[in-house]
Parts: structure tokens; sequence; C-alpha cells
């Protein structure tokens, strides 16, 4: 059996489907007054097996596909963004959303290989910003605070 | 004052014109930008929205969604490459003539397509939402449920070789939805004990982080491609009446296949662009000289494209069932406002529906001015870096994401959802399934379970309903369609070799 990706992501399904689908029968689904014999796992059981079966054909689907790997500068710079978007909304909660918009947007470009400073620098001072006043203060939308400072 | 009156009073106000011009002039730099998209356009612009009125919150998505199928074209008639999906086979006459010198030319073709295709769909808007929401009041949960499967087995069936990839895509938009609370017994499901996740995954932080994260994932993971260069004097020039004769035939043919298009569900203004040009191939006085610059081909893919945008409302308005994920982005966003798109919308709201009609009139009107002024303007846009784009769509988003519930979990969901949807995008699984399967996911369960207290838990009385069965073989003949056409291109196969 060839392994592709698509192989390897209908694995990861099916294998998750089954776990969900084994914590159906957890005790705590059985103390519901049904409606007509169907509790509240009912239709997502019914889902459970269908996703059951469309991941083992999507692996299926997979054996016939090739192995394509990736390449290494390209797996770089999506990982680099994926993990710098996760800090940064991880930040968000901790350091409030100025301070950490205003690493995230000098961040992420620098990630993308993108290295004209000066227009960094200015997107970095403006954008942030602009944008934290315009919701924190014209449409008075509570974004995250920081703790270490009253009024943003 | 009768609905009429007060939908027009609706718009009649500043914050609601402010927000039709700039809900447009924003959909349509949106548009021109390759790869941000309507459903982007939406996701950026919702935090604006939660503060705003009714009426002005849907201008601007209103305006963003016809304005961004309309931008698309500039980028595919100025640099060869399509804003938006929907603009693709605009490039195939648009580019062409940009390279003649006449860009101008080709934008004021495209721009006075899409404005009559635009308007046209809100005639059809206007006559079959109506019709369909006094027809759907006769549905009991069970037709419900049956139009439910129906909408996302053709969401599901459009991922043209991806069929089961998009099944499961569906699947687990409906299981996601089942998380929280549920609504009939009040029990809780799949909340692992999480407080968070009582009030279950929400459906706007799920579609930031599918549409707009993965977006930025997918560009991080591609080769970067060097700016475009624009060297065509960029500009609008309206077509003389004279050129008009002999394709208005190949016009309204367009409009309507977009508006018929547009109704379907999981079609889309893509689908429609490309039929109507197929069809202007085979049909048109100029057919030999389509591809080269050819008028009849832009007026073929433009008016077809931007017809979809008031058919694709007509489900969404009349049933409260989305056709695709911009439509079903703004039913979630529709909610919030406390709007709740179906039937009753048009007994209960009748002057929001007027209001909507002639919100979408407005913004096609818009469109046309902003297009004729600005499209030399707009090709600016093509200058941003891509990398500073990225980061500034995503800080907008997941705004969005946050200022739903004003919930930091939400942030998480939109990351995962953001991973999840690279991972498939990456991989060929289509996410538009996923979103229809998170909207649809309440009606479908619980219209099925209230259809089976009424039927006593006897499915196979489901299929004694004429409207339930009508859907249910139509839904499987979609489900087999794939499978006869594979059976039948092998037995030929088999009977060209022996």
């Amino acid at each position: 059996m060839k392994l592709s990706w698509t192989t390897v992501i209908g694995g990861a399904f099916f294998l998750t489907t089954a776990a969900f689908f084994y914590h159906t029968f957890d005790p705590a689904y059985n103390v519901s007054a049904v409606t007509a014999g169907k509790g509240p796992v009912f239709f997502p059981r019914i889902l459970l097996v269908l996703m059951a079966l469309f991941s083992l054909g999507v692996i299926w689907q997979g054996t016939r596909e090739a192995f394509q790997p990736i390449a290494r500068a390209q797996f770089y710079h999506a990982l680099g963004a994926i993990a710098l978007t996760g800090i940064y909304i991880l930040a968000i909660t901790w350091a409030g959303f100025l301070i950490s918009s205003v690493v995230f947007i000098f961040a992420l470009p620098w990630v993308l290989n993108y290295r004209n400073l000066k227009v960094i620098a200015a997107i970095t001072a403006v954008y942030p910003v602009a944008t934290w006043y315009l919701f924190e203060k014209v449409f008075k939308i509570i974004l995250p605070s920081s703790p270490w400072f009253d009024w943003f | 004052m009768d609905a009429f009156g007060l939908g027009l009073e609706h718009i009649l106000t500043i914050p609601a014109l402010v927000s039709i011009v700039v809900g447009t002039v924003l959909g349509v730099i949106v548009g021109v930008l390759p790869g941000l998209g309507s459903v982007i356009g939406i996701t950026m612009v919702l935090p604006f929205t939660f503060t705003m009125g009714q009426i002005p919150a849907l201008a601007l998505m209103l305006g963003i969604y016809c304005g961004s199928v309309y931008g698309g074209s500039i980028s595919a008639i100025v640099i060869n490459t399509p804003g938006t999906p929907q603009a693709a086979a605009t490039a195939l006459d648009g580019f062409p003539m940009a390279q003649r010198g006449e860009a101008d030319l080709a934008i004021g073709w495209s721009t006075m397509a899409s404005l009559i295709g635009g308007l046209f769909s809100v005639v059809v808007l206007i006559v079959a939402a109506p019709q369909l929401a006094a027809f759907s009041l006769n549905f009991t949960a069970i037709e419900y449920f049956a139009l439910g499967i129906f909408a996302l087995i053709c969401i599901a069936n459009v991922s043209r070789g991806a069929m089961v990839k998009g099944l499961l895509s569906g699947a687990i938009g409906l299981f996601v939805a089942t998380v929280g609370v549920d609504s009939v017994t009040g029990d809780m499901r799949f909340t692992f004990d999480n407080f968070e996740l009582t009030a279950g995954i929400s459906l706007i932080p799920a579609v930031v982080g599918l549409f707009a994260l993965s977006e930025m994932f997918v560009r991080a993971s591609e080769t970067h491609m060097a700016k475009p260069e624009i060297n065509h004097k960029v500009g609008f020039r309206l077509p003389r009446l004279a050129d008009w004769k002999g394709r208005i035939g190949i016009l309204l043919k367009s409009c309507s296949i977009g508006s018929f298009v547009g109704a379907l569900p999981g079609t889309g203004a893509a689908t429609a662009a490309f039929i109507s040009y197929s069809e202007a191939k085979r049909s048109s006085k100029n057919r030999d000289k389509l591809g080269t610059g050819e008028p009849d081909g832009l007026i073929a893919a433009e008016s077809a494209n931007n017809a979809v945008t008031g058919s694709a409302m007509v489900p969404t308005l009349a049933l409260g069932i989305p056709g695709d994920p911009v439509t079903a982005v703004m039913l979630g966003t529709f909610i919030v406002h406390g709007i709740t798109p179906g039937p009753r919308l048009f007994t209960q709201h009748l002057d929001i529906v007027y209001a909507i009609f002639l919100i979408l009139i407005a913004v096609n009107v818009v469109m046309f001015i902003v297009g004729a002024i600005g499209a030399q303007a707009f090709t600016r846009a093509l200058r941003i870096p891509e990398p500073i784009l990225m980061a500034m769509v995503s800080v907008i988003a997941l705004i969005g994401a946050y200022g739903v519930r004003g919930n930091s979990i939400d942030l998480l969901t939109a990351f995962v959802a953001g991973v999840v949807g690279f991972v498939m995008r990456k991989n060929g699984f289509p996410l538009a399934p996923m979103v229809i399967g998170m909207v649809l996911s309440q009606m479908i369960e619980n219209s099925l379970r209230q259809g089976l207290l009424i039927t006593r838990g006897d499915f196979g009385a489901f299929f004694h309903r004429p409207i339930a069965l009508t859907l249910f073989i139509l839904t499987a003949a979609i489900l087999v369609w794939p499978a006869v056409k594979w059976l039948v291109r092998r037995r030929r196969a088999g009977g060209a070799n022996a």
C-alpha cells in the first residue's frame, strides 16, 4: 500500500472518529430523558459512522496517489507562519491586543522572507495602533488589554 | 406605512448609505487583490458590523459581496491574474484586450456587464424569493431534513474529483456543530467538562480560521511570485452603443445562466462564469475570436458571475439554507444581528426583505460608478507586498473571530480551524462543505428528530411525503451519478479495447 498525505489525513480522521464514537457510549449520555429513544448522541453517532466510512474512502483514494515530499523552504515558511500565529493568539490573552499585534505585524513579514525594514517599521508603527484605536475607541469593541498598562 | 416604504426608509439613512458605498469600495479592493475574495472580505468587515445597526451592517456585507465579485475582473484584465476565482474566465479575453492597449475598454465592458448581470439577478431575487418562501411555508420538519441533506450533498458533490473528501468535509462540519448543549434534551455533548465549550463551536471563528488564516498559511507555503508589473494604460472607457449590437443575446443568456446556477447550492460564480463562457464559445457570432480579446467573452463571464450574487440569496433568504461559503457567513452574521432568514422573514419582517432588495440594487449602481471612477486607483492595491497584506488581514480577521462573543476560546478555535484548513487545502479537501455543514447541522438534526417524533420513530414514513421523496431521489441521484459515469466510461473503454 502506498503512503500519501491523503492516506495519512484519512487515517487521522478515522482514528479521531473512532475515539469520538467510543466516547458516545460514556454513561454521562445515558442520563437524558430521551426523545422517542433518540438521545443527545443519536445524531452524532450517525455522523460518526458516516465520517468513519468517508475516512476509509479517503484512505483508499490516498493509496492511489503518489507521496509528494514537501519542499523544505516552503515547509519552514508555513511552519513559521503557523507557529507565529499560534504564539500571537496566546500572547493576545496575556499581553493584550496592542502589544502582541505590534510584535506580530513586525515578525510575520520577516518570517515570510520580506526584508524591507522601512515598510515593515512604518506598518508596525501605524497599523496595530490605528486598528486598536478604531475598534476600542470608535466601535467600542473591548479587545484584550495589557496587564501592565491602564489605557490599552 | 407599507413594507416597501419602510424598507426604503431603512436604507435612506446616512449610516446605511455610507455602508453601501464603503462596502462596495472595500469589496472591489478585496476583489482586486488576488487570493482574498468574498469570504475573507466579509470576515474582515465583521468586527465593524458588531456595533452597527441591522441595515448598515447588511449593506456593508452585501457591498463587499457584490463589489468583490466585480473587483476580481480588474486584476484579471490588467495583470492576467484573476483577483477571485469567479473572474478566471474574464482573464481569457480581458488580458488580450489589455495587451492590445484596450485595458480601459475591457474594464468598461466588464463593468457594464457586471452592472447588468447584478441588476438582473436582483430581479430574479425579487421574483423568486417570496414565491419560494411562500411555498416553503408548507414544509414540515421532514421536508427541511430532506432539503438540508440535499443542499449539503450538492455542495460536497461540486468538489470535482474529490467527492469523498467533500462528503467527509461536510460530515465533519455537521459533527463539529453538535459540540455544546443539545438543543432538544439540554445535555452537554463532547465538551469534556470544559466550560468554554458548552456554548459550542462558533461559526465565525471557524470561518476566519478555515478561510483567512489557512489562506495565509497556504501562501506562506508557496513560492513567492514576483510582484506583477502593470504595463498597460488602466482606465475606464464605455463601449459604444453600436458595439452592443449582436451582443444583447449573449448578455441575456449569460445573465440567465448566472441566475440559475447561483440559486443552486454549491455551484457559485466561478462555475456560472465558465458555463456561460462555454456557451458563448458555442453560440457567439464571434466565437472564433474568443480568447483573443473578444468582448463577447468578457460579457459572458462578467454578466454571469455577477448574476450569481442576487440569485444566491434566494435559498439563503427564503429557506435559511446557504448555497456557498459566502452566503453561509452572511447567514451567520444575519443571525448575529437578530435577523433569521427563512419563510418567517417574509411574513414578519417584509420591510427588511425590501431593504435587502434595495441595498442590492444600490450596491450594483455604486459598483458601476466606483469602477468607472476608480479603476486605475484600485490597481494600486496590487502594489501592497503580500507578506504585509497577509499580516494585516490576519490581525483584522482575528478581531472578527474574537468580537462575536468577546471570548478568547474563539481565537483558539480560529487557529485550530486555520491549521486544519491549511492541511486540508494542501491535500485537496474542499472547505465549503465543512462550513455549510456547520450552518445546517442544527437544522438537519432538529428536523430529523422532530420528524421521527411525528412519524413515531419510523424513518420509512419520511419517504411518504412527495416533496421530501423528490429531494431524497435527487440526493440519491447526485450520489450515484459519479459511479454510473465511471461504470459507463469503463464499459466504453472495455468495448474500445475489445
